[in-house]
This record gives structure tokens, C-alpha cells and sequence, in this order.
């Protein structure tokens, strides 16, 4: 059942297994066939089928192992994007709450009595004069 | 002189798409069979010396598939790898 399971999830890799172990089967069958002729014109269909052919399914199997190697890599690197896009969107939002933040200080530093500045939106900050004494009128 | 900043959208990379692969590999196999059929029909070595080249054309076919696809694949992969590399050092 786990094998299954292991054949559904990584079929790539399963294929691979498979094509490989053809492929060692079929070169066997070719060198079986070539030792039991003498005749060269016997022995060609031989070579071809059994190896060239399993050369072949060789070149699929480590094509299909690879293949999925750098499936798994791509996908790491998916999850990699998603975390860093997370940490962006993070800091976007510590900004904003430190610009709110260094607005509200600058309210509560005005003296009192003062009337009360309209509201400041936090898309940005207003420059403001320092508080310092009040000139008063002679 | 430009240089793109680390954050700057990556460009759009596509995962290679294996279905080219199969199908390349489907080229070479068939030619492996003709090569077979086609020497496994001739009683000389002369006469099948042809069908011996049209299957090691196979191999070749096949081989070259392969290694396109993961160069490829690879190639697709690196650019995303550079970029959260450029990420990491500045943070």
C-alpha cells in the first residue's frame, strides 16, 4: 500500500526505476543473444534491440530521476518566493504602524489648549513645526 | 549602467515541459525500432548496416532530448535560485 502510495506521489521517479530495470533486462537479453550466435548478421537485430535499445530506456530513466530532482529543487524555490513575499508584505505593515506611531507622538507633544489638528492620515506625515515657547505679545 | 534591484519582479521563468521530452524520446525510440525491423529483415551485414545507423540515429535523437530538457530545465531554475541569493546578502 505504501509502495503504491510512494508510486502515485513521486511517478517520475517510479517511472524511472522502471525504465532502468528494462533497460538492464533488455542489454542482458542482447548479450545472451550475441554469445549465442557465431553468425554477425545474427547478431546485429541483437545489438540493436537489446543494446541500443536499452541504452536508450538507460538515457529515459536518468532523464526521468533528474527531471524530478529538479522538480523537487523548482518547488523548493516556490516556497522560498512565498515565504519572502510574506516577509515583505510583513515589513510593508511594521512601516506603516511606525509612521501612525510617530504621528501620534507628535500629537501628544503639542502643549495644551491648542486646538486639535485635523486627524493625519497614515499614508503620510506632515512636517510639523517643533513645540518651543510661545512668543507672547507685549 | 542599470542594475535591477533584488527586489524587482523576477522574470517570468516556465517550468520545461516534459511532454516535449517524451516525445523526442518517442522519435528516438521509434527509430531504435526501425533500425531493428529493418535489420532483423536483411540476411547480410552490408544490407544492414543502414538500419544499424538509422538505430544508433536513435541513441543520438535521444541523447539530445535529454540533455536539452535538464539544460533547459536548469537554465529556467537558475534566475529564481540568483535572486533569492540577492535577497539573502541584503538582508
Amino acid at each position: 500500500m505504501e509502495l503504491l502510495t510512494w508510486c502515485r506521489l513521486q511517478w517520475d521517479r517510479a517511472l524511472a526505476v522502471a525504465a532502468m530495470t528494462a533497460g538492464v533486462v533488455m542489454v542482458l537479453i542482447g548479450w545472451i543473444g550475441v554469445s549465442g550466435t557465431p553468425f554477425v548478421a545474427k547478431q546485429v537485430p541483437y545489438i540493436i534491440s537489446g543494446g541500443i535499445g536499452g541504452l536508450v530506456l538507460l538515457v529515459v530513466a536518468a532523464t526521468l530521476w533528474l527531471s524530478a530532482d529538479l522538480n523537487d529543487e523548482w518547488r523548493a524555490l516556490d516556497a522560498l518566493d512565498a515565504k519572502v513575499l510574506g516577509v515583505e508584505s510583513d515589513q510593508a505593515a511594521v512601516a506603516a504602524l511606525e509612521e501612525r506611531l510617530r504621528v501620534l507622538e507628535l500629537l501628544a507633544r503639542l502643549p495644551q489648549g491648542e486646538p486639535t489638528p485635523a486627524p493625519v492620515p497614515t499614508g503620510g506625515v506632515r512636517q510639523r513645526r517643533a513645540p518651543g515657547p510661545r512668543a507672547t505679545a507685549s | 549602467m542599470t542594475s535591477r534591484s533584488p527586489l524587482a519582479p523576477v522574470p517570468s521563468t516556465r517550468r520545461p515541459s516534459l511532454t516535449l521530452a517524451a516525445v523526442v524520446f518517442a522519435v528516438g525510440v521509434a527509430l531504435v525500432v526501425g533500425g531493428w525491423w529493418g535489420a532483423s529483415g536483411a540476411s547480410s551485414l552490408a544490407a544492414q548496416i543502414p538500419s544499424l545507423n538509422i538505430a544508433v540515429a536513435g541513441l543520438v535523437v535521444s541523447l539530445v532530448g535529454s540533455t536539452v530538457y535538464l539544460l533547459d530545465f536548469r537554465r529556467q531554475l537558475n534566475p529564481r535560485l540568483q535572486r533569492l541569493t540577492a535577497q539573502e546578502e541584503e538582508t
